[in-house]
């Protein structure tokens, strides 16, 4: 409580201050100098006039180059937002797009598996309020309810390894989807590789 | 072709041959319904014809006149009947009352011994028809096989027809399909409990695999919703129990639970997949399938003892989907070979394996009718996979229904379903 009068009598005092420095540079600007003698003849009237004229441009340009160049710091500090926006969405992205893949029937990590989840570590660290499921999937061949168990076993694995290298279990769910969801539907060797993945989206 | 010395026809021996049968057009009374003559004669037709028992014996070779011939044979005129080579004769006469109602009597004749083996009257509204005639045949294929339940018993299966993997529920012979689900997700593995009054399946309503327990009729019931999956429900005959495989332990394992869902007992160990549980119908004994030794082979876990030994031995082979035939001696499956899937039947000991399904695509997901005569199962033989029905001895093989979409996983209800 009493910090909270602290402050409204600094920004009392503050506003003021702020008042009483406009109020002086106005009347700076109502200096001698821009007045008119009504006393002067008309030659020196004219140059006055012409000297205000030329003096009133000057401000104006000055005025328009400021607000132009207060846009232009607008308009920067946009795209730099919009930028980092799209940065970010297209690592989301490219976070859930990137996928871990399984040799048939099983559900270790192979090597290019391990650098993908590195990388995916990396970024879950640089964004430590996102939380993750991973999905675990397989290709058809085989029985749903066996895939369904497989499924799972390709999702824990990878939660396991995730927590191994320091992401904690908390920020990590898996459901098993077995082949329920495939990518592609082929049937050959290329559509199955596919299909056999671990997925990873946020929430 | 006639009857043995010792005057029984047993017909559940794989190597018996159909018996010729003759369904006349049913007697109407009065005499102008060609529809109810027609159309009840059909019902009965195609009942018995479902079964595999039976050769259906052409109406074109009949030497009768439906309308007049004497229907109750007191005039003992089998001949006209044994000579085109009918052993059984089944008769109807319908009398038809006022507002819809309606008298059948159908009568089942052995024409050689000239004996009257099943007489009976039915009395209701015309539209229980196929009722009275199933009722019929249920004593029929008593009466020669010893087997109850068929004619009252119903399916369930997986049909993706609206978009997503439904349940739905059909008659024995696949009249009346209906959408049991609609959770507009995944649903699968249906299993009925032992009175026929229960489904549990599985469902991603809640966007991760739970089991869901639902009254057949009123749709109350129970979810089971532990951490990780939660799949292929199985109950125990003549218990409110129901075994499943789940993983919130940490490894795919099959459970005890109640039909509330609470967890009673573990009963797999073993760090890799085990599931696909199937129970012998005096609950004494489960199949299930595991993968410890590196493929998927199918075990029998003793629930006494607590013993487990493996079943099925060819590791080139998947062998999945394990179902225990409600006559306890035989177990049916599917086998998995360089992208054909068929379906074999072995006994619970290990002894005579056959094989039941060749060349026609993938075969899966076999399921026992209750009396043991018959196996339903998916078929991709027209391509999309459909329900197929099949005799025990791998004959008759037709599809079951048609409706869009892919059909897989039936689960042939244990007995009558009300």
């Amino acid at each position: 409580m009493k910090r909270k009068l602290g402050m409204i009598f600094v920004l009392f005092f503050v506003i003021a201050g702020l008042m009483f420095t406009a109020s002086c540079a106005k009347k700076q600007i109502l200096k001698p100098g821009t007045e008119i003698d009504s006393g002067a003849d008309d030659i020196q009237t004219q140059g006055s006039t012409q000297a205000e004229r030329v003096r009133r441009n000057e401000v104006e340009r000055q005025k328009a180059l400021e607000e132009k160049r207060r846009q232009e710091r607008e308009q920067a500090r946009e795209q730099q937002a919009t930028a980092e926006r799209e940065r970010q969405s297209f690592e989301v992205a490219a976070f859930k797009n990137e996928k871990v893949y399984f040799a048939y029937n099983r559900s270790a990590l192979s090597y290019t598996a391990r650098e993908i989840l590195d990388r995916k570590a990396e970024w879950m660290r640089n964004h430590p309020n996102v939380s993750v499921v991973i999905e675990g999937h397989c290709d058809d061949r085989g029985t749903n309810e066996y895939n369904l168990a497989l499924g799972e076993k390709r999702a824990d694995t990878v939660k396991t390894y995730l927590m191994r290298i320091g992401i904690p279990g908390g920020r990590l769910t898996t459901v098993s989807y077995g082949e329920e969801r495939p990518e592609v539907y082929g049937q050959d060797e290329s559509s199955w590789a596919k299909n056999r993945r671990a997925e990873f989206v946020t929430e | 072709m006639g009857l043995e010395e010792n005057h029984e026809i047993v017909i559940d021996k794989p190597s018996i041959k159909k018996l010729p049968i003759a369904i006349p057009l049913f007697k109407t009374i009065p005499g102008n319904r060609p529809d109810l003559s027609r159309g009840a004669s059909d019902m009965l037709w195609n009942t018995l014809e479902f079964t595999g028992y039976f050769k259906m014996l052409d109406r074109n070779t009949f030497l009768e006149d439906p309308q007049t011939f004497d229907v109750t044979f007191s005039d003992g005129t089998f001949h006209k009947w044994t000579r085109i080579g009918a052993e059984l004769v089944v008769t109807g006469s319908i009398w038809i009352k006022d507002n819809n109602m309606i008298e059948m009597e159908l009568r089942l004749f052995d024409s050689f011994k000239k004996q009257l083996l099943i007489g009976k009257e039915y009395r209701g509204w015309i539209k229980d028809q196929q009722r009275m005639v199933r009722r019929f045949c249920s004593d029929v294929i008593y009466m020669l096989s010893g087997n109850r339940g068929l004619f009252e018993s119903k399916i369930a299966f997986v049909s993706t027809g609206t978009g997503n993997k439904e349940i739905y529920t059909c008659d024995f012979d696949g009249q009346n399909p209906r959408q049991f689900t609609n959770d507009k997700n995944i649903a699968l593995f249906p299993a009925w409990s032992w009175d026929g009054k229960w489904l549990a399946y599985t469902s991603y309503k809640r966007r991760k695999p739970d089991i869901y327990i639902k009254h057949y009729r009123d749709k109350r019931g129970t979810v089971i919703a532990k951490k990780g999956i939660n799949t292929t429900p199985a109950w125990l005959p003549g218990k409110s129990m129901l075994s499943a495989t789940l993983s919130f332990e940490g490894s795919q394992d099959i459970y005890l639970l109640t039909d509330k869902g609470r967890v009673t007992k573990r009963l797999t160990r073993k760090w890799g997949i085990d599931t696909s549980p199937t129970w012998s119908p005096d609950g004494k004994k489960m199949a299930f399938v595991s993968d410890r030794a590196g493929s998927p082979q199918i075990y029998i876990k003793d629930l006494y003892s607590g013993t487990e030994r493996r079943l099925t031995f060819d590791g080139s082979k998947y062998n999945t989907q394990p179902s225990w035939s409600p006559k306890g001696d035989q177990i049916a499956y599917s086998s998995m070979e360089r992208g054909e899937i068929n379906i074999r039947v072995i006994g619970f000991d290990g002894r005579s394996p056959r094989q039941l399904t060749y060349n026609s695509g993938k075969n899966e997901s076999p399921s026992w009718s209750p009396d043991g005569s018959m196996i339903v199962f998916s078929s991709t033989r027209e391509g999309y996979p459909k329900i197929y029905v099949m005799t025990v001895r791998g004959t008759d093989q037709r599809r079951l229904l048609s409706l869009p979409g892919r059909q897989t996983g039936p689960a042939w209800s244990p007995r009558a379903v009300n």
